[in-house]
């Protein structure tokens, strides 16, 4: 059994400070965002595959077809209008394109009208707050297009998804909440007009993986395997989408983690990492390794993390699969590190491998600005990523060490 | 090696929770969640084809949306329905 200075030894090992760098990298300007199938992307992986080879892993990297990434190809112009005057809209905060929305390069200018109420034809229909698009549907014929509601962050920023449906055969726009109320109110008083396009095409692109096998699996031993996703939502024409919190420090964290169990993990356990790609497109990246894993019969628990930017009293923490034994290991390491934990959703890869099968938790400790310009390196807590990365090194540790003899309130069931 | 060094640390509450979270069996809700929503079934290759919901659940309903996972996405405001 490995000694609790051992660990404590390792522990000592772990660096905010290059944690830190890692995320300053990956949400620099030249990476763009990172969105899955970009030169930004490409860039990410090819610096990680470095970082992973200097710590002695056998690296490869695996590719995975994605279909139909929404991409805004040009900053829309946006202007509406009514008895007080014109307003142009801020591209990000004020209006931003749905990712449903059909692309439409030309500017269309209609007259204001309510969704559900008034004639479509020719309008843009304002989509009231408690009607959901598939409802605002039903009626649509002949419309100029839709415009729905969207929260903003603090910072009063929109968030991007890539994630969601097909597009259908309008253009939507969404708009914040003081933009949504003024031009309803126009829409009601039948004296708005909008003016605007929705460039968003779709690329299909080819995704891919980073694996890299730092101890080969031993009979009847843990086998470990540490994941983030890289990818992010990325830059919009005008916008920069840094990606820090989500999933810069994720990386960071699984580097980091991997950098220091690579020499001291206890012998009878395999280490794998797999950094992920297509996260933001449909966890893509993970059910591509995850049907691998399947396929060639492996086991791995998987620790999986995506946002490590600043923890707010607890880490949340969502386990999937057969994953009992995983989580009274990161309970105990959550002790022995003084790191709370509390069941919440993190709704990422972990829930691929979840679903496959495997035993596996995601590990959220938050994020500032999700999917927006304000995810930036600079409100990524230092503390918060070298909290997470003790708590991984010590359950991968405890995993190595001796499972069986662990104390916890759920004990080790399969 | 020692146990129970901080008594800070760790679950407050029974770690099974953490397999019991909502949202996570593949429904639409908060942008936060909503990857779960957009999940085809485990193993499924990729295939674009993203819906809100299950593919079970919107099939059945006729519709782009499970009709749980649309009730959701209407009540929270936001995610792939809204």
């Amino acid at each position: 059994m490995t000694s609790s200075s051992n660990l404590a030894d390792q522990l000592e090992q772990v660096s905010a400070d290059r944690m830190t760098a890692t995320v300053a990298t990956l949400a620099c300007d030249p990476l763009a965002g990172r969105r899955v199938g970009s030169t930004g992307g490409a860039a990410a992986r090819a610096w990680i595959v470095d970082q992973l080879a200097a710590v002695g892993a056998d690296v490869r990297t695996e590719e995975f077809p994605v279909r139909a990434v929404p991409q805004v190809y040009e900053a829309p112009t946006i202007t509406w209008g009514d008895r007080d005057g014109t307003t142009e809209l801020v591209f990000g905060r004020q209006v931003a394109i749905h990712p449903a929305s059909a692309d439409t390069p030309d500017i269309r200018r209609g007259a204001l009208g309510v969704a559900g109420k008034d004639d479509p034809t020719g309008r843009w229909l304002v989509v009231p707050a408690d009607m959901s698009l598939f409802d605002a549907y039903r009626d649509t014929h002949g419309a100029a297009g839709l415009l729905v509601r969207r929260p903003v962050d603090a910072e009063g920023w929109q968030f991007t998804m890539l994630a969601g449906p097909d597009p259908g055969p309008l253009p939507v726009l969404t708009l914040n909440s003081d933009t949504h109320h003024a031009v309803l109110t126009a829409a009601t008083t039948g004296d708005g007009w909008l003016a605007g396009a929705t460039p968003l095409r779709r690329d299909d692109v080819t995704g891919a993986n980073i694996h890299a096998c730092l101890r080969q699996p031993v009979p009847a031993g843990a086998d470990l395997l540490l994941t983030a996703h890289y990818d992010g939502v990325g830059d919009h024409p005008g916008l920069r989408l840094p990606g820090a919190s989500d999933n810069a420090t994720g990386v960071a964290v699984v580097l980091e983690a991997a950098r220091v169990l690579a020499t001291a993990l206890p012998a009878g356990a395999g280490l794998s990492v797999a950094l992920l790609d297509g996260e933001e497109v449909g966890a893509l990246g993970s059910a591509h390794h995850a049907s691998q894993l399947r396929a060639a019969g492996a086991a791995p628990m998987v620790i999986n993390v995506d946002g490590a930017g600043r923890l707010e009293g607890a880490a949340a923490v969502e386990a999937g699969g057969p994953a009992h034994r995983l989580l009274a290991l990161l309970d105990q390491a959550g002790r022995h590190t003084g790191i709370p934990l509390v069941a919440g959703p993190v709704a990422s890869d972990n829930r691929r491998y979840g679903g496959a099968g495997f035993a596996a938790v995601g590990i959220g400790a938050g994020m500032g600005g999700y999917h927006s310009p304000a995810d930036t390196p600079d409100k990524v807590d230092p503390a918060t990523l070298g909290a997470i990365a003790r708590l991984v090194v010590a359950t991968a540790h405890l995993a190595a060490a001796a499972p069986a003899t662990l104390s916890s309130p759920i004990g080790d069931k399969r | 090696m020692s146990e129970n060094t901080s008594t800070a640390g760790g679950f407050t509450s029974d770690p099974a929770a953490a397999l019991q979270i909502t949202g996570s069996g593949a429904c639409c809700g908060s942008p936060a969640q909503a990857v779960g929503g957009i999940l085809p079934p485990a193993g499924e290759t990729a295939s674009g084809d993203l819906c809100c919901g299950t593919r079970q659940a919107a099939q059945a309903a006729d519709s782009c949306c499970g009709t749980e996972a649309k009730t959701d996405a209407i009540a929270t405001g936001q995610g792939c329905c809204s």
